[in-house]
């Protein structure tokens, strides 16, 4: 067990003696029921690098943690030798109100970060996700999308830089601090959604949106998607200010009349939103608008959904808005799941507590092909994760993304077999 | 260099030449490269060869002389190149170099030829005005159409039909004191051609006031010659007109044919170099106003007698682009009572008329008066309206050919008739 | 039969004779773009499909030359010049807008669309394209994808990389591939857009389009001195608006632009914002409003509104036509694309002014001022000797000042060919080395747009010496 010994020592000696560790500590670590064989939490960029190029020379392979909310999503590790934690790598680096910018480490919580811009009346638009652990770094490794997607897109289009550390240990930067740059590849593209399997993401530049002057949340009860979705759409041609638009379906909602709820999110100055309120009202019948108190009941039903532990398989699935309606229904037809979906963009999420989850996805595949768009299995029973690969078919560039990872990782040093087509 | 004695300076002044930042927004206006998505029928395409022309990188061998001569000199790419490149001065002074050269290839010569002895010759034009009479009249014509070889010229030969304009002096004096005593361009083509609009010209000149007189000793303007680089004869004839229009002593000069108009507004620029016209050029430049701009400078009458039309306007290339004419003339539409108008789509695009080039270039000529076409037939006009006789003649052709029955008139042409409808 | 004659050869047997151009006068108009460098290729192509797309790119390949892809050739970086020869793919002919998807607010285009004709075309559904280059009435989308343009609306908006979704691409070994920014694994889609035409030719694109906003409210003020104008850019930022567009105008443009636009600029101001706000009309009029009052407070001397098209049109004719008129000004301009942090604008503007005073020149600023994202604009007269070596060299300040100031060499020109040796005052060797990885792994090498982007590649010898060649042959007029 000589090596052994010397592992937790050399990570010791890189890191700090506090900061590095075996036994108990990495349980906390597992991922798909493997354990690491120690964990690793370093304060510095320059000891992510280290850490990198140790495990890159000896052929020890890192997966790399922020907060861990959303470490079920991905395929089983094919080896996992290091946790590497960049939750210490917390704090804003630069933040110029003015310049309507950040600059923060990846291990910075997003509530934590939005706390303190909300000072200057500005915001990161992304969120907010169910964990309020979830790292910047992490959210944008996962490209975390949120309804707010609507109005302000997804991680990939607010992260204007960023600081990477490569497998073989290089601290490398791409993009910049300023909101308009084309020097360069757009490496920050290739890393946003990548799951740690290109580099370790240490620091990031965001641009930043001016919050709402003003925001309101409307419900409204429809019988069936399709006209929900249409009712978004009308609202959207007609150039409303929304944030967002929420549809969660009767087991998403537990609402004991109707078929869907569509939550609103009205922002913009105070007489856009009354305008709004008002269009949104003439569209609608009476009858259809929910109180104010049912409506903000609803604000959480997705985080509920996605830390629920009865939840058994999540999958999120992506169409061109227009085909989700016929989505929606196909999902209800797998033993009416709790559906939250995202109608402007065409993203569903659907969350079973019961079923056989094989069975399920087995059906789902065959319905999608019809459809098409994109499936990703957010959780599932760890046993299943030797059978599927949880993004789904591989895609037709999969031979470029294969050349990727082997120029960027050629060791398999970083979250190897996590990614699409177990890369 | 083989083959010859050829100033490169003469390509183009290197002041004009280096005004072309090759900045590309002239590209989507060029008919030619919208037809072929070629850089080298480009006008930044064709600027950038005409400088390496006159700086000695390329010489004439190749296809460079095709490149040039696909140009239409419509001076679309003038019009909006914000650059202010002076496209037409710099194509009309690299053609010269080329016949200069005297390696201008046959059918160069025998156009320059032709416009030089025959357009610029009244007794020579009126015999060929009078061959074509008998062309058309004879079924020649429908004979010539229906052979494959001939069938893109023949059609797009001019038809000449209706009775020639032949007046000359006092053509019209209005009842009261005149507004203004003008003199009317008659030109070579349009007399002979369109000899109905020289007449519906006076008559609505006098109807808002003007004296009208048609001087004796004027020539033809010479632009088409100065297009085709033979800017001697051009020179000539402008000396000619000069003399003619200054003598009589009018206040404005009125033209109707907007490729003239154009050419006379730039007698100044042409005789620039000549030591005893030049200043005379310039003083008959100033005076000279194309019809439509001129009516409404006067105090415009309106007219009250209506025609019943949907009306569309083409632009004629040397109105919109060489005189920057463009609301004038759908001003005076606008003003008939009953015209409905209608913009077509791409009005201000060329109908590849563009002077001789129907001749000289037949097939693209054809390409781009289709397109023309299409557009008057998704604009669902009835009539329409332009301002050149070169485009009327185009435009009638494809109609013709097109079997669309839509009208082809000048404006003036349909101002005349709101005028006439008064007295009914 | 030598191998330039089989090449053409070859070429002619996948395109047709008429798309492929080899005579020296039809290469002659390919050496350039809208920069002031040139570049000769050996052979032109002008193929209307992904299939013959791949076909000269595989021919090109197996005679081991570079292709050079080309869209409309307004560049501002030299992107498009076949720095080391070779062939030039020309993507004019592809230039069809294939489905506009109204419902999902979708366009699918060939690459040589033109920008405005994206707009046109999704119109009649409400719907337009954003992203807004002033050079939209020329510039194919292709060009735009691979330069990541920007333009006056992208503050709002972003730029182009916020719009495209798919792509379908050639990549240097022939093969047509589909990339998606919505599919699983890599966004492979993110980085090729301002890949600088390096990594493959793009053939096919969907992209995003937007519903036209209720109201746009544009307003032109007037100022006295580039100072105030600067400063009131940050106060509007600061106060957490966010307008569709924020441009500044300077005296020297101005003067240029009246000649051609007429747009009835005082003579005697010193500078123009020109500000969009958009949204509802009450959120546009809110907004505008409070514009208006930090102009005042910054010491406007007049403000001019515009609300319908025709008026709003006016109020930009000048900004519009701004870079094609300074060629009024002087025989050449060399056009500067620095971005700098919003709040380092006033600083960084002055010190440009300084410099050029200081080198001799005048200069014309006309800028994405919201954006941070100058343009200063260098006038001179390449005729005279000298000159032109001495704007390369303020230029190279110019750009010194803006990394210095936190900021970038390039906001939406690229970097191209012009602007590689700049690369390293901002990327570190580790930062290029993983840059040239993905090059890598698109098998591009260096047989794809070769001498564009890295600083230091294996044919930066060559390529000057080409472009030397170049120079020599194009004789005493020429440009750099
Ligand atoms: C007057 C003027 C104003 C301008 N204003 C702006 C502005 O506001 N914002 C801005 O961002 N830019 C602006 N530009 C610069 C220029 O218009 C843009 O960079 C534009 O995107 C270039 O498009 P193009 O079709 O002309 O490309 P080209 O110049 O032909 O090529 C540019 C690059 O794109 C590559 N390329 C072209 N097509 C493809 C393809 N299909 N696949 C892969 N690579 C390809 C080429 O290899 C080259 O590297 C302006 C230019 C001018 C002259
Ligand atoms: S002619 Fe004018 S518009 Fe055309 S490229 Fe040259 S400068 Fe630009
Ligand atoms: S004159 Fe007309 S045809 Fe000739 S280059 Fe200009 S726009 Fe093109």
């Amino acid at each position: 067990m000589v090596k052994e010994v010397s592992l937790i020592g050399e990570l010791q000696s890189i890191a700090g003696a506090g900061l590095a560790e075996e036994g108990p500590a990495c349980t906390a670590f597992a991922v798909d029921g493997l354990t690491p064989r120690a964990v690793v939490r370093p304060s510095t960029y320059q000891g992510v690098a280290e850490v990198l190029r140790y495990g890159n020379t000896n052929r020890l392979t890192v997966i790399s943690w922020g907060a861990g909310s959303m470490m079920q999503t991905g395929n089983r590790p094919s080896k996992y030798d290091i946790a590497l934690s960049v939750a210490g790598l917390t704090g804003i680096v630069e933040y110029e109100p003015a310049d309507l910018t950040v600059t923060c480490r990846a291990g910075e919580p997003l509530v934590a970060l939005q706390e303190q811009l909300r000072r200057s009346r500005q915001m990161l638009p992304s969120g907010p996700f169910a964990s309020r652990e979830a790292t910047v770094g992490g959210i944008v490794a996962t490209a975390g999308a949120s309804a707010s997607r609507h109005a302000y897109g997804t991680p990939r289009d607010f992260t204007i830089g960023m600081q990477v550390v490569t497998a073989d240990g290089r601290i490398t930067r791409t993009g910049g601090k300023v909101v308009k740059n084309v020097a360069g590849y757009d490496l920050c593209k290739l890393y946003t959604g990548s799951r740690g399997t290109l580099g370790v993401i240490v620091e990031l530049t965001f641009k930043l949106a001016p919050q709402p002057r003003h925001e309101q949340r409307e419900a409204l009860a429809f019988d069936d998607a399709a006209t929900a979705c249409a009712f978004a759409r009308e609202l959207e041609r007609q150039g409303m200010s929304v944030k967002a638009f929420t549809l969660l379906n009767r087991a998403a909602t537990g609402l004991p009349r109707g078929g869907y709820v569509l939550a609103v999110d009205l922002a913009g100055t105070q007489a856009a939103v009354n305008r709004c309120w008002e269009t949104l009202s003439t569209l609608a019948g009476a009858a259809q608008q929910l109180s104010e108190a049912e409506a903000e009941r609803y604000a959480g039903a997705e985080a509920e959904l996605q830390t629920a532990a009865s939840v058994t398989l999540e999958c999120e699935i992506t169409v061109l808005p227009s085909d989700l309606p016929v989505l929606i229904e196909r999902l209800g037809e797998t033993l009416e799941p709790g559906i939250v979906a995202y109608p402007t963009i065409g993203l569903a999420r659907a969350f079973w507590t019961a079923g056989d989850a094989e069975a399920i996805l087995t059906d789902l595949t065959a319905a999608f092909r019809k459809i098409g768009g994109s499936m990703l299995v957010r959780r599932c029973p760890p046993s299943l994760k030797s059978r599927i690969d949880v993004f789904g078919e591989v895609p037709p560039s999969f031979p470029l993304m294969q050349r990727l990872k082997r120029e960027f990782d050629p060791n398999g040093t970083l979250s190897p077999g996590r990614f699409v087509g177990r890369l | 260099m083989p083959g010859g004695p050829i100033h490169q300076s003469a390509f183009g002044s290197e002041a004009d030449l280096s005004r072309c930042v090759h900045c590309g927004l002239c590209l989507q206006h060029c008919p030619t490269y919208l037809e072929t998505g070629l850089e080298t029928e480009s006008p930044r395409g064709r600027l950038h060869l005409i400088r390496a022309l006159s700086e000695g990188r390329i010489d004439l061998a190749g296809n460079t002389m095709g490149h040039l001569d696909m140009c239409l000199q419509c001076r679309n790419c003038e019009a909006v190149c914000p650059s202010g490149v002076p496209y037409g001065r710099i194509m009309e002074h690299a053609r010269a170099a080329v016949i200069e050269s005297r390696r201008a290839p046959v059918p160069w010569r025998l156009r320059s030829l032709f416009l030089r002895e025959v357009i610029a010759r009244p007794g020579r034009l009126r015999a060929l005005a009078a061959a074509l009479r008998f062309y058309r009249r004879s079924g020649l014509r429908a004979l010539a159409e229906s052979i494959p070889l001939l069938r893109d010229r023949a059609l797009l030969a001019p038809s000449i039909a209706g009775r020639p304009f032949t007046g000359t002096g006092v053509l019209a004096r209005p009842k009261g004191e005149p507004v203004a005593r003008v003199a009317l361009l008659t030109g070579c083509i349009m007399p002979l051609a369109y000899g109905r609009v020289h007449r519906a010209t006076v008559r609505v000149l006098a109807a808002n006031g003007c004296e009208v007189i048609a001087p004796v000793d004027q020539s033809c303007c010479g632009a088409l010659q100065a297009h085709n680089g033979d800017r001697q004869t051009a020179q000539a004839l402008a000396r000619r007109n000069i003399d003619a229009f200054l003598e009589d002593g009018c206040d404005f000069v009125v033209v109707n044919s907007a490729g003239c108009g154009a050419a006379m507004k730039e007698y100044g620029e042409l005789l620039s170099q000549d030591a005893v016209y030049s200043e005379r050029a310039r003083v008959l430049a100033a005076r000279v106003k194309d019809i439509h701009e001129f009516l409404l400078e006067l105090p415009f009458r309106p007219p009250t007698g209506r025609l019943e039309a949907s009306v569309t306007f083409q632009d004629p290339c040397h109105l919109a682009h060489a005189q920057r004419i463009r609301e004038a003339p759908r001003r005076i539409l606008q003003s008939i009572p009953g015209v409905q108008f209608v913009e077509m789509e791409h009005a201000d695009r060329c109908c590849g008329s563009a002077g001789v080039y129907s001749f000289t270039q037949p097939q693209m000529s054809l390409q781009l008066l289709q397109r023309r076409i299409d557009e008057v037939r998704a604009s669902g006009a009835a009539v329409v309206a332009t301002a050149n006789p070169g485009c009327m003649a185009q435009i009638e052709a494809g109609l013709r050919r097109n079997r669309l029955p839509v009208r082809v008139g000048h404006v003036i042409e349909l101002l005349d008739a709101a005028y006439r409808a008064e007295h009914r | 039969m030598t191998a330039a004659k089989r090449l053409i050869r070859e070429l002619q047997s996948a395109l047709g004779r008429r798309w492929v151009l080899h005579a020296p006068e039809d290469l002659l108009v390919y050496e350039y773009d809208a920069t002031i460098d040139r570049a000769l290729p050996q052979a032109v192509v002008l193929p209307e499909s992904a299939q013959q797309v791949a076909q000269a790119v595989r021919i090109a390949r197996r005679y081991g030359l570079p292709v050079t892809a080309r869209g409309a050739g307004t560049g501002l970086s030299g992107g498009a010049l076949a720095c080391e020869g070779g062939v030039v793919i020309v993507m004019t002919r592809m230039n069809r807008v294939i489905k506009i998807d109204a419902e999902n607010q979708l366009a699918v285009v060939e690459p040589g669309v033109i920008n405005l004709d994206i707009s046109k075309a999704a119109a009649p559904y409400g719907l337009y394209y954003a992203p807004d280059p002033s050079s939209q009435k020329a510039c194919t989308i292709g060009g735009n994808i691979a330069e990541n343009a920007g333009g006056p609306h992208c503050l709002r908006y972003g730029t182009t990389t916020n719009h495209v979704l798919a792509l379908e691409i050639v990549t240097a070994d022939g093969e047509i591939a589909e990339i998606s920014a919505t599919q699983a694994g890599y966004d492979l889609t993110g980085v090729l857009v301002g890949s600088e035409g390096t990594l493959a030719i793009v053939t096919k694109a969907t992209l995003r389009l937007l519903h036209k906003p209720e109201a746009t409210i544009t307003l032109l003020a007037i100022f006295d001195r580039v100072s105030e104008a600067s400063e009131t850019v940050s106060a509007i930022i600061s106060a957490g608006i966010l307008p569709a567009a924020l441009e500044m105008i300077d005296k020297n443009t101005m003067d240029a632009v009246e000649e051609f636009a007429h747009c009835g600029y005082p003579p005697d101001a010193g500078a123009v914002l020109l500000i969009e706000v958009e949204g509802l009309s009450e959120e546009a009029e809110e907004q505008a409003n409070e514009v208006r009052s930090i102009c005042e407070k910054f010491g406007v001397r007049e403000l001019r509104t515009g609300t319908d098209p025709a008026e709003r049109e006016r109020l930009w004719a000048g900004r519009k036509s701004a870079l094609g008129a300074l060629g009024r000004k002087a025989p050449s301009y060399y056009i500067l694309d620095g971005v700098v942090p919003r709040t380092k604008l006033p600083s960084v503007l002055a010190e440009v002014y300084q410099a050029c005073d200081r080198f001799g020149f005048a200069v014309a600023n006309v800028f994405h001022a919201g954006d941070g994202n100058l343009h200063p604009n260098v006038l001179f007269d390449e005729r005279v000797p000298g000159a032109t070596a001495r704007v390369l060299e303020l230029g190279e300040e110019i750009m010194r000042l803006c990394v210095e100031a936190g900021g970038s060499i390039s906001g939406e020109h690229g970097v191209g060919f012009e602007k590689r040796s700049y690369m390293s005052w901002i990327f570190s060797e580790d930062d290029l080395e993983v840059m040239a990885r993905l090059k890598a792994a698109f098998g591009a090498g260096d047989g794809f747009n070769p001498g564009k982007v890295f600083p230091t590649s294996k044919g930066c010898g060559e390529v000057s010496s080409h472009m030397r060649a170049a120079i020599a042959k194009a004789g005493p007029g020429a440009y750099v």
